[in-house]
């Protein structure tokens, strides 16, 4: 019988982290207990990208969105919503219309300036089940694409389209298809790059663990367009999650006939595999990732012969992002021009971004190109937390540079960001306020891009190590001005001279932190300050003498031991103060975490 | 092995179900039906009937919902219709009966 | 062949397309300096040093890999370019354990011709610095990976040339290792001790194991008499080592030089190389008038290459010639004849070999090469060591005067001095086999069809009995998988085949003098090498192995004849599978 509610339970990364799994077989329990069952469609669903409020469970069609739910809760709205109809406010959102009714989802600050086209059927469908991507225009694409056009036609639609790679290249979709297609060869390969690997992003993973049969269809379009019959998705090994719903999905569609030897009957072959990766974000990169694949060490080797003539075992192969192949099937059925009014004139469409850091809204939003910075950290984003200043935000994860607060009305495309120092990247934005140092982010980006470099080439080997050493040795009050000079010419030589993406745009961070809070490096080379109060070396731990009440909190929590009696009792006080030995101090600051007087204990 | 329009088939079959994963939008038809607690045995009755013609009828963009009161309804069980770009039509005191009415009434 | 217009420095040049851009350069004059680039080994663009400036590219291009576009602007030393090259220099050597001083390749160093070239200062940054335990696990090498660059040209030249695959890069970025499976010692893997990887290596990671203080101890040693055998390639190698230009033969001095050092016989391996011609040249014929023989039959002179097919082709071990190597056999006859004959106790006899190859080092150990009861070869050095020795010894062989070998047994033909080019072998057994058969000497001793430096080579020899003998030559362990692999498929139509380790045969051993990268893009040097072989062969009076009367005597006083019981029991051997990685 058609159920009357269905009750979507986000799946996605953070949810699952708070024990969705969990309310969902709470849901399973008190429904049966209240006799309900039959009436209601349980889903786990996909990430619905609202993640600080997790878990979500979303009830349609009536259209609550609960947040924050838990374990607890579910009785609550199964007794008062499912069976007696009445919403349970307290965990809807606090967003109110002018009428003072709790707002739909859709038009509060966080969605309604979303446009979700790749994260479609993230919240709407159950990844496992092919008949649900069906019924949603699923594969719809593929049958017009072999049906009534040629597969130039196909590659033309694609260039019209203007759709860039997601990846974070950005380098036109159509034209790398139409070169696959020009190479002659025996055989040629479709294979998608799934190993995101920069920290904190997560798009790619939403994708798959919430909607696979998207990237299926479209690599099925793409072998069509270019001629290949044969696909891989290289998913890094940390996403067994989704893995194993795109292995579902890959022997749903086998079993459908859809991926085979005569596709859904029309006359066309494809199938793929899965292939995982081994914990190198190094293999993100193009060439990398398909020797990974060919079975050799995981190193890039250089271009020309571009990948679309000399590709996986040397055949001609097509290789695009997660995010690039999740937009095909809807540029397909909706035609270039609805994909173009989207987004800017250079960079068309929308872009998935993983939302970090010091922001309200941490999360997944998909937003049109072009929309500024202010709008996602504004509107989208809630703001910043405790009151605190927007200071920079990064893009491009540990390829891409900090856009500062006074460029907040950047508009975000492609070109935009390369010509502020930044780079797209493929989605990662984390958001920073005034108690984050940007030599100490520099510095952590850095070294991330030291342990994930393959070694091969002198710059990246040998070059970002160094210029590691320099930022640690500044964020340790150790750096002088001619340091930064040095840095920065590093930085020069190592982006130029680099093999691959990788070395090229490890130095951004530092780069584009020098453009634009110069001012805090001098800080820590000249004054040895860190004006943010990050690097510990810089700091000390002072107790105010004078407020200090002697209780000695403080010095049971030192780990340290560093923390002693004075002689000295200030006026008013019976206890001796205490004070800091500062050869002994860790700077755990456990010590001002546990001072009764707040103020008594401060880092200067 | 399915061919295109086995999928098509499917599309067709499931095309009302998945539309209640999705919130009510411009384009459907809101039947809410309203009660408060003394209503609720009642109201179960009216609302699998609702739903059993609206899956006959393979009626896509058809939303029921149900909205509970705390305080009594007058005619409870109440069935408010409201179609896009035209006037709420409510129903009192429904039933089984009534209510296979109603979703005829719908086209 | 489409040809390509571009310029370079503002020079135009027109070359075919598909040229790299170091080529083009070249061909104008514009050297472009190199460190990981090597001619058919590798051009992976690691080291970064060949970058130049290309008018419309982002970034800067690698000249060694990116090939000729029609119109393309090179620049090679823009100040971009010179500043980005001493960069990488100076961050290479912040990494790199500088003990210039004791380094056994200071001079002939790469890096260091570079450092010097760009005014480096090698201190510019300073920071972390890798610390690895030298691996010296095996006999013949140690790898110092303290001073490795990264340029994986040891990788390549195992891989790629021997396919032997012993070696690769472990872990990654700052920490990336060369070194074998799971972190093994080489004396592990399947490493066959061919020594390629010392040759390419441009500077001083990778040496061979120094064992001329135990020479010199034996030689200083009033006890023991000591002999000393030198190979064929040796030769026209040490003279490099002395300023002499690539090839040229210092046979004379050599000797002198040898006398010098106070050994008390010098004799030529040749001797037994002819000696090995008889014994091997014998046991072909029988093979071939032997229906169940295994054919084709597979030479056995190369260590490198013994310590191949025993590794990776156990079950063709039948297939090979039960000779000891020249080495060997001069070793086995001077601890069992000449030790008899001149009544020297073997216990005092110290058998010194000059080799110009690494895998003799694990030659010398072998099991059954004992024929006297004592090890038939004690100690073998390698063309560098020896060169090494004379100079700590003062011996100057520039200014030595030439002098011959020592009687009696001390001279070989020039057929026994092929055996140090690749199809050298094949054209000394040509040349006895065919005379053994014919009855009479043939008129034409050159086999050219079996020279050169083709990967593989192949001929046809009509004898007068009918009977038309196939061979083929192959050098580079790569070459020799690929006739294995026929062997093993059934479908090999060879008779007899000589198979060298090392591309180009012994005289590009691994012990030979380490030639400049810069040298080896632009010169064939084994060609150089090889030509002097074949000039000494043609000016020789002495051609065929057979003819020389050493033979006579060894036979009549002592072996009887060639592949009698007493030869077997001391100039042939016995194979064994090797187990490793």
């Amino acid at each position: 019988m058609l159920e009357r509610l269905h009750i979507m339970i986000c799946g996605g990364t953070g949810c699952t982290s708070g024990n969705s799994k969990k309310v969902m077989e709470e849901f399973e329990r008190r429904l049966t207990e209240h006799g309900v069952r039959e009436e209601v469609k349980l889903i786990m669903t996909g990430c619905f990208g609202l993640c600080a409020r997790g878990p979500i469970v979303a009830v349609y069609p009536d259209g609550a969105f609960y947040q924050h739910v838990k374990v607890e809760d579910v009785e609550e709205i199964v007794s008062e919503h499912i069976v007696k109809g009445r919403q349970v406010t307290r965990l809807l959102g606090s967003e109110r219309t002018e009428d003072g009714e709790v707002m739909p989802i859709n038009q509060t600050p966080f969605y309604r300036s979303q446009k979700r086209i790749v994260l479609r059927n993230c919240g709407r469908i159950n990844p496992e089940n092919i008949d649900e991507y069906i019924a949603f225009d699923g594969y719809k694409a593929y049958e017009k694409c072999v049906k009534e056009m040629t597969p130039e036609q196909v590659i033309q639609l694609m260039i019209d389209s203007g759709l860039r790679g997601r990846g974070g290249g950005g380098f036109p979709t159509g034209k790398k298809w139409l070169s696959t297609y020009n190479a002659k060869d025996d055989q040629k390969f479709v294979v998608c790059n799934a190993d995101e690997g920069d920290p904190g992003a997560f798009m790619d993973r939403s994708v798959l663990e919430g909607d696979p049969h998207s990237v299926i269809e479209a690599m099925m379009i793409a072998g069509y367009a270019v001629g290949a019959t044969q696909g891989y998705v290289y998913v890094r090994a940390e996403y067994p999650i989704a893995v194993e719903r795109l292995q579902i999905a890959i022997d749903q569609a086998r079993a459908y006939g859809i991926l085979g030897d005569n596709a859904l009957g029309l006359g066309q072959k494809f199938d793929m595999e899965i292939r995982l990766g081994a914990g190198a974000f190094v293999c993100g990169e193009a060439t990398a990732l398909i020797h990974s694949i060919e079975g050799h060490r995981g190193e890039p080797t250089q271009k020309p012969p571009h990948l679309a003539e000399h590709g996986l075992w040397g055949k001609p192969t097509v290789l695009n992002n997660v995010e690039t192949y999740a937009n095909i099937p809807q540029i397909i059925l909706n035609g270039p021009e609805w994909f173009k009014s989207m987004g800017t004139e250079k960079s068309a469409g929308t872009k998935v971004f993983a939302l970090g850091g010091k922001i309200m809204n941490t999360g997944l939003v998909e937003i049109p190109m072009g929309t500024t910075l202010r709008t996602i950290i504004e509107e989208i984003g809630g703001g910043i937390p405790n009151g605190k200043k927007f200071k920079a935000a990064q893009t491009g994860g540990p390829s891409g540079g900090c856009i500062p607060a006074s460029l907040i009305d950047t508009a975000i495309d492609y070109d935009n960001l390369i010509a502020i120092g930044s780079m797209m990247g493929s989605g990662g934005l984390i958001v920073m306020d005034e108690d984050n140092c940007m030599v100490d982010i520099a510095k952590f980006f850095l070294e991330f891009t030291v342990d994930e470099s393959c070694g091969k080439c002198t710059p990246c080997r040998i070059g970002n190590k160094r210029l590691y050493e320099m930022l640690d040795k500044i964020t340790q009050g150790k750096g002088t001005l001619e340091d930064l000079d040095k840095m920065e010419e590093l930085c020069k030589y190592i982006k130029s001279n680099s093999l691959c993406g990788l070395g090229q745009t490890a130095p951004n961070p530092v780069l584009s932190t020098l453009k634009y809070f110069r001012d805090e490096y001098v800080a820590h080379v000249v004054d040895k300050k860190c004006p943010a109060g990050v690097c510990k070396a810089l700091l000390n731990f002072v107790i105010d003498k004078d407020k200090c009440i002697g209780c000695g909190l403080c010095a049971r929590k030192c780990p340290a031991g560093a923390i002693v009696k004075t002689d000295y009792i200030a006026e008013g006080h019976k206890l001796p103060s205490m004070e800091i030995d500062i050869n002994k101090c860790l700077k755990c600051g456990a010590c001002m975490d546990s001072c009764n007087r707040q103020s008594a204990i401060s880092k200067k | 092995m399915k061919s295109s329009a086995e999928l098509e088939a499917i599309r067709e079959k499931l095309k009302v179900e998945i539309g209640y994963s999705c919130a009510i939008d411009e384009n459907d038809t809101k039947v809410v039906v309203r009660m408060s607690d003394d209503g609720l045995a009642a109201t179960r009755e009216v609302v699998k009937t609702l739903m059993e013609e609206i899956e006959k009828r393979n009626l896509a963009h058809v939303k029921v919902t149900q909205l509970g009161s705390t305080t009594k309804v007058d005619g409870e069980p109440v069935v408010e219709v409201m179609a896009p770009g035209k006037e709420k039509v409510a129903y009192k005191n429904v039933n089984a009966a009534k209510a296979r009415e109603i979703i005829a009434a719908i086209k | 062949m489409k040809q390509v217009n571009l310029k370079v420095n503002g020079i135009p040049v027109t070359v075919d397309a598909g040229t790299r851009i170091l080529d083009a350069a070249r061909k104008v004059g514009v050297n472009i300096p190199t460190l990981c680039y090597l001619k058919d080994v590798t051009n992976e663009g690691s080291c970064r040093m060949c970058v130049v400036e290309v008018a419309g590219a982002k970034n800067l291009v690698t000249s060694c890999f990116a090939t000729v576009k029609e119109g393309m602007e090179v620049l090679t030393n823009t100040p971009k370019v010179l500043a980005s090259r001493k960069t990488t220099l100076e961050l290479i050597l912040s990494n790199h354990d500088q003990k210039c001083l004791s380094c056994v390749r200071s001079t002939n160093c790469e890096l260091q011709k570079l450092a010097l070239e760009y005014g480096c200062d090698s201190y510019k940054y300073e920071g972390e610095k890798n610390h690895y335990p030298l691996d010296d696990s095996n006999p013949y090498l140690i790898r110092d990976n303290n001073k490795c660059i990264l340029c994986r040209r040891c990788v390549a030249v195992c891989n790629k040339v021997q396919s032997v695959s012993a070696i690769g890069a472990n872990n990654r970025g700052f920490k990336t290792e060369i070194g074998s499976v799971f972190g093994h010692n080489l004396d592990e893997t399947g490493c066959v001790a061919c020594g390629q990887c010392i040759k390419v290596c441009p500077v001083g990671a990778l040496y061979e194991k120094d064992d001329t203080d135990r020479v010199m101890k034996a030689i200083l040693d009033p006890e023991k008499f000591v002999i000393v055998g030198t190979a064929p390639a040796v030769r026209v190698g040490v003279g490099e080592e002395f300023g002499y230009p690539i090839g040229t033969d210092v046979q004379g001095k050599m000797v002198t030089a040898l006398r010098r050092l106070g050994f008390d016989k010098v004799f030529d391996v040749n001797m037994t190389a002819d000696l090995t011609i008889m014994e091997e040249g014998t046991e072909l014929l029988s093979r071939l008038n032997d229906k169940n023989a295994k054919l084709p039959m597979l030479t056995s002179c190369s260590p490198g290459w013994i310590n191949f097919i025993e590794t990776f082709y156990p079950e063709l071990l039948g297939n090979l010639s039960t000779c000891k190597s020249p080495q060997q056999m001069f070793g086995a006859v001077m601890k069992t004849y000449y030790a008899e004959k001149f009544g020297i106790d073997p216990a005092k006899m110290v058998v010194v070999t000059v080799m110009p190859c690494t895998a003799k080092k694990t030659e010398v150990l072998r099991e059954h090469h004992k024929a006297s009861g004592y090890p038939d070869v004690d100690i073998t050095i390698t063309t560098r060591e020896f060169a090494r020795l004379l100079k700590r010894q003062s011996i100057d062989l520039r200014n030595l005067e030439d002098s011959d070998f020592d009687d009696p047994i001390g001279k070989g033909s020039s057929a026994g001095n092929l055996f140090g080019a690749t199809g050298g072998v094949m054209e000394a057994a040509l040349r006895t086999v065919a005379a053994v058969v014919n009855g009479k000497n043939l008129e034409k001793l050159d086999f050219k069809k079996v020279r050169g430096m083709d990967g593989i080579k192949e001929a046809s020899v009509k004898l007068d009995n009918g009977v038309t003998v196939n061979v083929a030559v192959a050098h580079s362990l790569s070459n020799a998988r690929k006739l294995m692999d026929e062997i093993k498929a059934g479908k090999s139509k060879y008779h007899f085949i000589e198979i060298m380790a090392r591309p180009g045969g012994c005289i590009n051993g691994g012990g030979q003098p380490i030639v400049s990268s810069d040298v080896l893009n632009t010169v064939d040097v084994r060609e150089l090498r090889a030509k002097a072989v074949y000039d000494r062969d043609k000016k020789a009076e002495l051609r065929q192995s057979h003819e020389n009367p050493i033979m006579k005597t060894l036979y009549d006083e002592y072996f009887g004849k060639p592949n009698s019981h007493k030869a077997h029991e001391i100039l042939h051997t016995t194979y064994n599978a090797q187990h490793k990685l």
